[in-house]
């Protein structure tokens, strides 16, 4: 490991040692019936969860289903909880455990897709709902090509295996360290950094065409 | 087990390749200076409506802490109760089948012995010549 990684490992711990910390009081706070607490951890934790889950799927609507499948079961086992690992990590263990279901679930059955294809009811700004155009911050072709980029982007990361997507999306939009991938994935340390290593690798291959774009969007 | 495994978690990257390589190197500083990296932050995702909240915790709600702790404890003790309930059903079985199998395997015995006990009474006064007509002796 070269000193930079380690500095920032160590220093994405400490930052996350006082929110894991409040978790835990929070889960205690729910097992007694406290609803408020209940309400602070899914505020707390809605947009990572809902988020890592529609990136999974690629589907908003089915994502807040299985978003909030998550915190009823964090709700239903906060009396058995144990505070053994990190709150955030057991908590995406759920994650991972509701998404992959549900991937098998959908290789057993044909859907025929409600929603218009290619994300067409996302907005640039990335909510789910009126697709109008923000006119105010951005430049009408501005817009079309964030969100034509926003499209790209999530085709290329929905057409990863199902590892390699949860891995890619737990480091890059969760900021998860590798020994948390590697425990929520349930594989070793050197099997994490080998299936994100491959992510990227065929991103880089999906994107390559936006990847000039990106290089000259940086350095202007 | 898990100790081996998170020592050698920071010496791979690249499966292929060792740390001391100028690609492994590379790849160590991607997380921030990679164009994949940076790509993928212009999509970034979504977030839940403003009624997620809400939503959730009345799912919550409906589906209740409380009855979870009944349904583990009732998940738990039927079982033993299951158990404990066939067991002691076999050892009652047992118990009372022993004794009739006893009673009447010693009634059918008692039976044999007094059917034999008649027949032998029958064939002694059928077989055997009465002292009375045996004029012989």
């Amino acid at each position: 490991m070269t000193k930079d990684e380690s500095t920032d490992d160590n220093a994405t711990r400490l930052a996350s040692v006082d929110s894991d910390l409040h978790d835990k009081a929070l889960m205690s706070q729910i097992a007694k019936g406290d609803e408020v607490a209940l309400r602070e951890l899914i505020e707390k934790h809605q947009g990572a969860v809902y988020g890592t889950i529609a990136k999974m799927l690629g589907d908003p609507i089915e994502a807040q289903d299985l978003a909030q499948q998550v915190f009823v079961r964090v709700y239903r086992a906060a009396g058995n909880y144990r505070a053994t690992a990190q709150f955030r990590t057991w908590m995406f263990t759920i994650v991972r455990n509701l998404v992959f279901n549900e991937h098998r679930r959908r290789s057993r059955a044909t859907f025929v897709p409600l929603q218009p294809p290619d994300h067409e009811s996302e907005t640039p700004g990335g909510s789910v709902g009126l697709d109008l155009p923000d006119t105010v911050n951005k430049r009408p072709d501005d817009a079309a090509l964030q969100q034509e980029m926003m499209s790209v982007v999530n085709k290329a990361i929905l057409a990863l295996p199902e590892q390699q997507r949860l891995a890619i999306v737990l480091r890059r939009y969760d900021e998860f360290s590798y020994e948390q991938i590697a425990e929520i994935l349930q594989i070793s340390g050197p099997a994490t950094k080998s299936l994100l290593f491959r992510a990227r690798e065929t991103l880089r291959v999906t994107l390559r065409d936006y990847l000039g774009d990106e290089r000259d969007h940086h350095s202007c | 087990m898990k100790k081996n495994r998170n020592s050698n978690f920071s010496s791979v990257f690249d499966p292929c390749m060792s740390d001391d390589t100028p690609q492994a190197n590379r790849e160590l500083q991607l997380d921030e200076n990679d164009p994949v990296w940076q790509l993928l932050a212009r999509a970034p995702r979504l977030e839940p409506d403003a009624w997620f909240t809400v939503r959730t915790l009345a799912r919550c709600r409906h589906v209740g802490l409380g009855t979870d702790y009944r349904s583990i404890f009732f998940n738990r003790t039927w079982r033993w109760a299951l158990g404990g309930g066939l067991g002691l059903c076999l050892a009652a079985m047992v118990l009372t089948n022993q004794s009739p199998f006893h009673f009447a395997f010693s009634s059918d015995q008692k039976n044999v012995q007094e059917a034999f006990q008649i027949m032998a009474s029958l064939g002694m006064d059928s077989d055997s010549p009465s002292s009375a007509q045996d004029s012989s002796l």
